[in-house]
């Protein structure tokens, strides 16, 4: 089967009749699926020859069934308006995107070097702060990040693990997968790229059984040996919780999963108290000492105490008790400063510093405005370029330059001459593409992925990640506050 | 188990069951309106709200309305508050909504069977209005909603684990099922004295709320005597339905949730059987004449179920922190 392949995305070569018809390559962003000659790659043919055999009808029909089913098992997210809180699902693309296990192991490299580098830096900068007095990392930029905690000063932890689950943002052109940034902080979407993984692996049950799809089922198991690990006592039986700021927070629906995934109990602030410096919570029959909390709630809320003094979500005394080593908390207070935007261009250094090794996957090209001759360039090039705020995530705060109008561009640059360390700016990434479903068949649409790496003992990652895409044409945005969908992963034997 | 998540499974219990009582009531009194005279309808809306212990809204209830102008004017306001206002806490729509929404909160302590049942028999109801049910069949909709109830408590029954979790979703059930049963006792003993002559439909419609009408034939054929009417749904033993039979369920639940932990406070269980007692020892000896003697002892069961609300919330959800905590 070919496709259509040229470099401005019209339709001029050969075509297939099916699902395919009007798909067409552009040789500015990478497919995923077809190659630059419009062919699919071997790894790809089964599927493509197998989806162009069913009706596109039959496919939207199960897109929507699979949708239905999300609705019926409460995977949704909150969206808050003026004056509710609407239930949403994520919506899901249900063609999958395929990747070889040889391209897949050169990723699982590159991110466990990473979180090892990433690891090492955190502990290094809340102790001997070696990499800040070589000179490697402008002192400046640690000390003055808003998410550097300097209560987290001192403080030891098992094995030196800071970062115990990060999901890292992968994006791919034609030179091939770079990172665009890692969460350090509390990650999420690791439910829907299981609850993705059960819909598609149910609609396509052939398919899978022929591709040998590699499982990722077991994260659930895997994250609770993980935080098992995290004890900071002996013990046969570790009582570990996951901590929600409650049902009204957009990811709430992931944290209850996770808890039913690992067997463990999700608990709220108002569930723990601080007594003599262990965690208890209150249960039916009496309190019950925890062990470790893996918190879905931000550093400044987890306790009152010590950070917000007005948090109703935290628990007095917690990070006294921490601390002391009574209790771990996954992820350690304090690892922003390390997702950081501005820190995140020194990662490659960090890497080269404490492991002395080349980073396996590169950075995106990003410009620190903080550098005049950065500032500088940025400024002079705002349309060509996206700029980011270094404390902001989800999407929200940063302008794509090629798509803004000239006054939208001239307000931010108003902001950043304002505070120019509070910025980064990076070239509009090419987002490789992948065929999408859409009423009238398959169309590109751009996509990125974000593989989610744990670490105690050692460290492990399930071989997939929650593929996203962006939904609407044209589209770069794929994060699902803003319009984004998400896919099966598909990690396969070529 | 964490003591907000048994909370949270008490309260499904407890709004699953009104959500299934408030339906019942509402098909009764739509059959009523069918081929009853008005005085029966209006007397019929009377022991509703009585026993929900609550006012009908913005709608004048007057008896002396002609025919046309009651339908037109009061049922289909009142039905609607009763089934899909959400202002209405009693509302069968909120009480499904927020059974789901304590559902939600405790995912991990639910079956996934559970939650599917609820969470489908919410979105059903959901983008339903009455107006879309008022041409048809509006008790259809209405039965359905009491089979879901139904539905959800058997489904709780063969997938939980038998955990404090279990427990407390079965104390709040019965709970309720008991306030609901001799509150709707009361309401109906002041407006139908049983010593007085009234038609028999009064009762029957009073068996066809709590569902038990084919078993009272069995046991007293088919003549609806008051008197037995009442035995019959407060204290009969077999009838899974009336009040002692869920009084003895809670009270066995409690002393189930004491075994485990002996060193608990047993001051529900107290309450419990106490009201338990009255059964065997007052009840049996009362003046069957006198219905402000049954009245004493419903109401005397009746608050013995609202006080276990707080000291259920004292004993187990929300205690105070007294002793050193286990090292």
């Amino acid at each position: 089967m070919n496709i259509a392949s040229n470099g401005d995305g019209r339709n001029n070569a050969e075509l297939a009749t099916g699902l395919f018809d009007d798909y067409s390559v552009n040789h500015q962003f990478f497919d995923e699926m077809f190659s630059s000659e419009g062919k699919p790659y071997p790894h790809c043919e089964l599927l493509c020859r197998s989806l162009d055999s069913m009706p596109p009808d039959s496919l939207l029909k199960m897109q929507s069934q699979v949708e239905q089913s999300f609705l019926r098992d409460g995977i949704t997210f909150s969206v808050s308006s003026e004056n509710n809180t609407l239930e949403r699902i994520i919506p899901i693309d249900c063609l999958p995107r395929l990747i070889k296990l040889q391209d897949w192991n050169h990723i699982d490299s590159g991110l466990k070097q990473r979180l090892k580098a990433l690891n090492l830096f955190l502990s290094d900068i809340y102790n001997e702060s070696k990499i800040l007095k070589d000179g490697i990392i402008p002192v400046d930029m640690i000390y003055g990040c808003s998410q550097y905690r300097p209560e987290m000063r001192g403080i030891s932890l098992p094995q030196g693990v800071h970062v115990s689950i990060c999901g890292t943002d992968l994006v791919r052109d034609n030179d091939g997968f770079k990172v665009l940034e890692d969460n350090l902080r509390v990650p999420s979407g690791v439910s829907y790229m299981l609850a993705n993984r059960k819909a598609v692996k149910s609609n396509f049950r052939q398919l899978f059984r022929q591709y040998s799809v590699q499982s990722i089922e077991h994260y659930g198991a895997l994250l609770r040996q993980t935080l098992n690990e995290l004890v900071p006592h002996n013990t046969d039986n570790p009582c570990v919780v996951v901590l929600t700021p409650g049902v009204y927070n957009s990811a709430f629906y992931e944290h209850v999963f996770l808890a039913r995934e690992m067997g463990i109990e999700i608990v709220q602030g108002q569930d723990l108290l601080v007594h003599n410096g262990f965690v208890y919570m209150r249960t039916t029959s009496g309190l019950k000492r925890v062990d470790v909390i893996y918190r879905r709630v931000d550093d400044i809320y987890i306790d009152p105490l010590t950070f917000m003094p007005d948090s109703q979500l935290g628990v007095p005394g917690l990070f006294h008790a921490f601390r002391l080593g009574n209790v771990a908390i996954a992820n350690a207070p304090g690892t922003g400063v390390a997702d950081d935007k501005s820190v995140y261009s020194y990662v490659p250094d960090m890497i080269r510093y404490y492991l002395a090794e080349e980073p396996i996957l590169p950075n995106v090209e990003t410009y620190l405005c903080r550098n005049p001759e950065d500032l500088e360039y940025t400024l002079d090039n705002l349309d060509k370029l996206v700029v980011k705020m270094v404390g902001e995530s989800g999407g929200y705060g940063m302008l794509v330059g090629p798509h803004a109008t000239p006054e939208a561009r001239d307000e931010y640059a108003q902001q950043i001459r304002k505070d120019p360390a509070n910025f980064i700016a990076q070239p509009t990434l090419d987002l490789s593409r992948m065929p999408c479903l859409t009423p009238d068949g398959a169309a590109p649409r751009h996509v990125d992925l974000r593989p989610f790496i744990l670490q105690s003992r050692e460290i492990n990652i399930v071989p997939g990640g929650f593929c996203r895409v962006a939904l609407t044409e044209g589209s770069l945005v794929v994060n699902s506050s803003q319009g984004g969908g998400g896919k099966d992963f598909w990690v396969v034997a070529e | 188990m964490l003591s907000r998540n048994a909370y949270g499974l008490y309260w499904i219990g407890r709004y699953m069951e009104r959500a299934g009582f408030v339906s019942r009531l509402i098909i009764d009194q739509l059959q009523a309106i069918q081929d009853r005279p008005v005085e029966d309808i209006h007397v019929g809306w009377k022991r509703l709200y009585s026993t929900l212990g609550t006012r009908p809204i913005s709608v004048d209830l007057d008896p002396n309305m002609d025919d046309e102008s009651y339908m037109l004017a009061d049922v289909f306001t009142l039905t609607d508050d009763l089934v899909f206002e959400t202002h209405n806490p009693d509302a069968v729509l909120s009480c499904f909504a927020t059974a789901r929404e304590n559902a939600r909160q405790i995912r991990n302590n639910i079956t996934y069977e559970m939650w599917t049942c609820l969470n489908v028999s919410y979105l059903e109801m959901r983008d339903v209005s009455l107006l879309d049910i008022w041409e048809t069949q509006p008790e259809d909709f209405l039965t359905k909603a009491a089979l879901a109830v139904r539905t959800f408590n058997g489904v709780s029954d063969s997938t939980m684990y038998r955990d404090h979790g279990w427990h407390f979703l079965r104390i709040g059930l019965y709970q309720e099922r008991v306030i609901n049963i001799t509150s709707l006792l009361r309401s109906h003993i002041n407006l139908f004295p049983t010593s007085e002559a009234h038609r028999e439909w009064n009762w029957s419609s009073l068996l066809g709320i709590c569902e038990v009408r084919s078993a009272f034939r069995n046991l007293h054929s088919i003549k609806f005597n008051p008197g037995h009417v009442v035995e019959f749904l407060f204290a009969d033993e077999q009838l899974a339905i009336s009040a002692r039979s869920a009084m003895t369920i809670i009270q066995q639940v409690l002393t189930d949730l004491t075994a485990d932990y002996p060193d608990q406070k047993d001051k529900p269980g107290i309450q419990v059987r106490n009201a338990l007692a009255l059964f065997d020892d007052q009840w049996p000896n009362r003046n069957k004449q006198d219905d402000e003697e049954a009245l004493a002892m419903i109401n005397s069961v009746n608050h013995a179920c609202q006080l276990l609300n707080h000291e259920l919330e004292q004993n187990y959800f929300f205690y105070e922190i007294e002793d050193t905590p286990p090292a």
